[in-house]
């Protein structure tokens, strides 16, 4: 995660007026792609949900008649998107709040991160049922009538709590890193090469 | 978004700043503990599906929900801000949205700003007041727009009056939307449990009361109700509520 977010952040500062630069960043990016292995439907699918709100902030500067610059922003941000994603890729739902707790990330902020990370499986798991049970009851009404949403959000939230308070009476703390967790030797090499790909890429640019 | 603004020194800045204000409001929150933080996580996960849902605001262009108006008036401003610091973490650093490198500016633009505008908001006009939600959700959403279009002036080289425009005609627009549905969910809210609606005096169960004394509590049940009707409002289900389905996806995958 820390990688990640190094080499995307270099990728991000890449200067626009260094093409070796953007080379670089389109390297560093193939090279991530390739050792993560994201699945490429995935990946696509995901990047195309983002290229609206992309468009939506190069837009201003396409309107101003600097179609290069626009063309050289949304570039370097595909590229920092894609990285972004392909490392998301590799990392695990269930561990993010210890994970980000043992980077330092304050217990309270990593307790409502971990809730609400199984609340949204308790979303769509609790939605799924209503659906069914009111399929099977012949009810009308599509899958986002209030009806449904009202149910879903009710239940939802009844649920939250019973699992809350089991987890609670079993003695789980979420917040709380794993023996073991953190930052150790198995992590520098990652960090190291994310570390001086961004670097490289900012030398290059120079 | 990353790569959009790249200046270094004011990416630091911004990062610098988000956090600061998240460090403020946790300060807050622990010194005055007044919700549940597995409640607020709750209402996060309802907030996280709603940003997944695109409101039309012209010919092909769109704005997402922000869902910080109804936070802060349910959960109060320093619970609102961790809360979607917390949502705003989850869709960087595993759907790729908003940016890793731009955390702090989102922070700042879509938890800080709408929550400071929506308490100034509620301090002017009351809490019982129609005209509270929609006034603080526009002026939230236009203070984070005008935000945003100086980070991409400043950080980007965009010209500052077309990108000024640009951004804060789209973000009005939306925050109207989004006012209105905000005043329609309260409308329900103050009807069902008006209790909620007064972070400082009103007090949600928490698990330690769960723990000591397992009652039925309605409040909670009208508040998911009220959510329910608000997203249920929403007639244009955007179809991008795959910012949810990965996540689950990713839960149901995990070992």
């Amino acid at each position: 995660m820390l990688g990640c977010t190094v080499l995307v952040t270099g990728i991000s500062t890449a200067p626009l007026r260094s093409r070796d630069a953007l080379v670089a960043s389109a390297c560093a990016t193939l090279v991530v792609l390739l050792i993560t292995r994201a699945a490429p439907l995935e990946l696509l699918k995901r990047s195309l949900v983002a290229v609206p709100v992309l468009a939506a902030l190069v837009l201003p500067v396409l309107l101003a008649g600097h179609a290069r610059h626009a063309f050289e922003l949304g570039f370097r941000a595909m590229l920092a998107l894609i990285t972004a994603l392909s490392f998301a890729a590799t990392l695990s739902i269930i561990d993010l709040p210890s994970a980000l707790s043992s980077l330092g990330l304050p217990r309270p902020l990593a307790r409502m991160l971990g809730t609400m990370l199984r609340q949204a499986g308790a979303v769509q798991a609790q939605g799924q049922r209503i659906l069914l049970a009111r399929k099977l009851r012949g009810a009308k009404g599509g899958a986002m009538s209030a009806e449904v949403l009202a149910s879903l959000l009710t239940s939802t939230a009844e649920r939250a709590e019973r699992v809350e308070l089991a987890m609670r009476l079993r003695g789980a703390d979420l917040a709380t890193p794993k023996a073991g967790q953190g930052l150790g030797p198995r992590d520098l090499p990652l960090l190291l090469a994310s570390s001086c790909a961004a670097i490289a890429i900012h030398i290059w640019a120079s | 978004m990353d790569g959009i603004v790249a200046d270094p020194a004011l990416l630091l800045a911004l990062n610098a700043s988000g956090a600061g204000c998240v460090g403020l409001a946790l300060q807050r929150v622990q010194r005055r503990p007044q919700r549940s933080l597995a409640w607020a996580g709750t209402l996060g996960a309802f907030v996280l599906a709603a940003q997944a849902i695109n409101v039309p605001v012209g010919p092909g262009v769109s704005a997402h929900v922000i869902g910080s108006g109804l936070l802060t008036l349910v959960l109060g401003p320093a619970l609102s801000i961790l809360a979607l610091a917390c949502v705003l973490m989850i869709q960087a650093l595993l759907l790729g949205d908003g940016g890793i490198s731009m955390l702090g500016a989102n922070v700042i633009n879509i938890a800080v700003l709408p929550a400071i505008a929506m308490h100034l908001a509620r301090r002017c006009l009351g809490p019982k007041a129609g005209a509270t939600a929609v006034v603080g959700t526009v002026l939230g959403s236009v203070l984070g727009a005008l935000s945003l279009a100086w980070m991409l002036a400043y950080g980007a080289g965009a010209p500052w009056r077309v990108t000024c425009l640009w951004l804060v005609g789209v973000q009005g627009v939306a925050g109207l939307v989004e006012g209105v549905l905000t005043l329609i969910a309260l409308g329900h809210l103050a009807r069902r449990a008006p209790g909620l609606l007064d972070p400082d005096q009103a007090r949600l169960p928490t698990l330690d009361d769960a723990i000591e004394a397992p009652v039925p509590r309605p409040g909670l049940r009208w508040t998911a109700l009220g959510l329910g009707l608000l997203l249920a409002w929403v007639p244009f289900a955007s179809g991008s509520p795959d910012a949810l389905e990965v996540v689950v996806q990713r839960l149901q995958d995990a070992p």
